[in-house]
C-alpha cells in the first residue's frame, strides 16, 4: 500500500512556494522539492503550439530554454509518453541505477509538455508520485502562463503574425473536459491564422458550442473574428438565446465595418444532462454528428446568413437529441478543402473517416485531433492557404479517465 | 472558408509589391429592354471583385434598368468576391435598378446556397429567364 501521504506532503509545500516564482524560477523549486518524494533528476518540456517538439525548461535566457533538448513526439519515448496521457519508463536503468520515467503534463485534460525523473524503484508509490508531479506541473505551469513572454517564446517554432497572436488570446484552452463531457479544438495555420475561431464555455447544465470564420486572411480578419467572439460571449452572459445572439453578432460587425466584413458561424447550445443539442446557422459549413461504430451525418438546418451581411433572412433554430457517446464535430472549410499538390481536396469523407478510425482505438480525442490536422498539414504539404479549425464535443463517451497518467 | 489563394503576407512596405496577375475578364453586352450583361470569367476573389462593383457601378450610372452578371465562367469566388456581389445587388437597388445572376458556376452555387445568400441574390439560368420588371431578387427583411 502507498503511503500517499508521506509522498503528497512534498508537492503541497511546492505548490505554497510555488506562488511567488515565475517560469524561469521553476526547474530549481520543483527538483529541490520532489526529491523528498522520491523524485530525482526532474526535468520538464513544454509543447510547442503545433505538438511537434518537446523543449527543455532550463529557466534560462529570453525563452526560459537555453541550453535545453529538443525532442521530437513522434518516435521518442517521451512523445509516447505525451501520446498515449501515461507514464513510460525507459528499458534500461541510468549509471546510478535509477529507473528513469516519462510522464505527460497534464491538468487531465490539456497536455503543456512531459516531465522526465529518477527513481529508485518502480512500485505503486513511485507511480502515485511521478502522477501527483504531472498534475502539479501542468497547475504551475497554467498559473505562470498568462504572464510569461519566455513561455510563449519557447512553445513557438515559427514567428507569428499580429491576427495569430489576437486569436491565440481569443480563444479557450485547446482542450477541456468536465459533466460528463469531453472537448478538443485545433486551429491551424498557428503562426498565420487569419479569421477563424472557436468558443465554448460552461453555465450550469449548459455548454455553450461555437465556430466562426471571418472572411479574409489578414489582420482584418483577426479584428472580425474578435468582435464576433466578444459579442457571442457578450450576448449570451447577459442571457440572450441563439437566435439573439448571433442577431447581436451581427449588429457588432455590421457596427464596425459596415457590411464589408463577416463571419460565418455555427453557434449551439448542449444540454448536459438531456443530450439535446439546439444550434444556429449562421452561413456556415453543416455540423457532423459521429455516432459510435461507423455512423454519421450532417446535420440540417437553413443557413440564416452570414454574421455582417445584414441581409435580414429569419434564423432557425435546430435541434438533435444526442445519444451517449456522440461526437459533434464542428469544422471549417480549411480542413476539408486543403489541396494536395495535384490539386486533389482533404474532403469531409477522409476528415470524418480519420475521425471514426482514430478515435474507436485507442487514442484520447486531443490525440486524434493532433493526428488529424498533421495530416490535414501533411496533405497540403505543410502549408495551408486557408485557416483550418475543429472542434470536437463528445457526451457521455466515458473516456474522461484516459485522460490522465 | 472564404479566402485569398495566394500571398496572405504582403511583402514589407519598403518593398515593391508585384501586382496580381489579372484573373478575371469582364465582356459587357447589351441586351434589350435597357439590360446589360456582364459576362465575368476567371477568378472573382480579393484580387478581382472590385473590378465587377466598378462595371456595375458605371451600367447604373449609364442608365441601365438591369444589370445581369452572367457567372457561368467563375471558376473560383471567395468571401470578398461574395461581398461583392452583395454590394452591387445592393447598388442596384439604391439606384432604382436591379441585379440578377445568370448561371452561376458549381464553385459561385455551392457558396451562395451554403451561406444563405442565394434566398437574397436571385438566380436565373438565363438572361431570357429573368422576369421583367421588379421583384426577382427581393431582398427580405425581418422585424429581428
Amino acid at each position: 500500500m502507498a503511503d500517499t501521504a508521506r509522498v503528497s506532503q512534498p508537492f503541497v509545500e511546492l505548490v505554497l512556494a510555488s506562488h511567488v516564482a515565475t517560469l524561469e524560477e521553476l526547474p530549481e523549486m520543483v527538483a529541490g522539492h520532489v526529491s523528498a518524494a522520491g523524485l530525482r533528476h526532474v526535468v520538464f518540456f513544454l509543447v510547442d503550439l503545433q505538438e511537434t517538439v518537446l523543449r527543455e525548461v532550463t529557466g534560462h535566457g529570453p525563452d526560459a530554454g537555453r541550453g535545453g533538448l529538443e525532442l521530437r513526439i513522434d518516435g521518442t519515448l517521451p512523445g509516447l509518453a505525451y501520446q498515449r496521457v501515461d507514464l513510460v519508463a525507459e528499458p534500461n536503468r541510468t549509471a546510478e541505477g535509477l529507473r528513469r520515467w516519462w510522464a505527460p503534463i497534464t491538468d487531465g485534460v490539456e497536455r503543456l509538455g512531459v516531465v522526465r525523473a529518477d527513481t529508485p524503484g518502480d512500485d505503486e508509490e513511485t507511480r502515485y508520485a511521478l502522477r501527483a508531479l504531472s498534475s502539479v506541473m501542468a497547475l504551475l505551469l497554467l498559473s505562470k502562463r498568462s504572464f510569461s513572454d519566455s513561455y510563449a517564446r519557447l512553445v513557438r517554432t515559427a514567428p507569428m503574425n499580429v491576427a495569430a497572436e489576437m486569436q491565440w488570446n481569443l480563444t479557450p484552452p485547446p482542450a477541456f473536459a468536465g459533466h460528463d463531457v469531453t472537448i478538443g479544438a485545433v486551429s491551424e495555420p498557428a503562426y498565420e491564422i487569419g479569421g477563424d475561431a472557436f468558443d465554448y464555455a460552461v453555465a450550469d447544465t449548459t455548454l455553450h458550442l461555437g465556430i466562426f470564420d471571418a472572411m479574409g486572411h489578414d489582420a482584418t480578419a483577426g479584428l472580425t473574428a474578435n468582435v464576433a467572439v466578444a459579442a457571442c460571449r457578450n450576448a449570451r452572459r447577459q442571457g440572450a438565446d441563439l437566435a439573439g445572439t448571433s442577431r447581436k453578432v451581427e449588429e457588432a460587425l455590421v457596427g464596425q465595418f459596415g457590411t464589408s466584413r463577416y463571419a460565418t458561424g455555427i453557434i449551439a447550445d448542449l444540454d448536459l444532462d438531456t443530450g439535446r443539442l439546439s444550434w444556429v446557422n449562421r452561413g456556415h459549413h453543416l455540423p457532423v454528428l459521429v455516432r459510435t461504430g461507423r455512423w454519421w451525418q450532417q446535420l440540417q438546418c437553413p443557413p440564416a446568413g452570414p454574421m455582417g451581411t445584414d441581409l435580414g433572412l429569419p434564423i432557425t433554430v435546430c435541434h438533435e437529441q444526442l445519444q451517449p457517446g456522440d461526437r459533434i464535430v464542428l469544422y471549417t472549410d480549411g480542413i476539408t478543402e486543403a489541396r494536395d499538390t495535384e490539386g486533389r481536396e482533404f474532403g469531409l469523407d477522409r476528415f470524418v473517416e480519420f475521425v471514426l478510425r482514430h478515435h474507436s482505438g485507442r487514442l484520447t480525442l486531443h490525440e486524434t485531433l493532433r493526428r488529424l490536422v498533421h495530416a490535414v498539414l501533411e496533405h497540403h504539404a505543410d502549408r495551408l492557404d486557408d485557416d483550418a479549425t475543429v472542434l470536437l464535443a463528445e457526451w457521455r463517451g466515458g473516456h474522461q479517465q484516459e485522460l490522465t497518467p | 472558408m472564404h479566402d485569398d489563394r495566394d500571398a496572405p503576407h504582403p511583402p514589407p512596405e519598403t518593398h515593391e509589391r508585384p501586382e496580381p496577375p489579372e484573373t478575371l475578364s469582364v465582356e459587357v453586352r447589351p441586351l434589350s429592354g435597357g439590360r446589360l450583361l456582364l459576362v465575368l470569367v476567371g477568378e472573382l476573389d480579393h484580387h478581382s471583385a472590385d473590378l465587377v462593383t466598378g462595371e456595375v457601378r458605371s451600367a447604373l450610372e449609364a442608365g441601365a434598368a438591369a444589370v445581369l452578371l452572367d457567372l457561368s465562367g467563375v471558376s473560383f469566388i471567395d468571401s470578398t468576391g461574395v461581398t461583392r456581389l452583395l454590394l452591387a445587388h445592393r447598388t442596384a437597388r439604391a439606384a432604382g435598378g436591379r441585379l440578377a445572376l445568370i448561371a452561376p458556376s458549381g464553385p459561385v452555387r455551392r457558396l451562395l446556397s451554403l451561406t444563405g445568400i442565394d434566398r437574397v441574390l436571385a438566380c436565373h439560368p438565363t438572361p431570357d429567364a429573368v422576369p421583367p420588371g421588379p421583384g426577382a431578387g427581393r431582398e427580405p427583411r425581418s422585424g429581428g
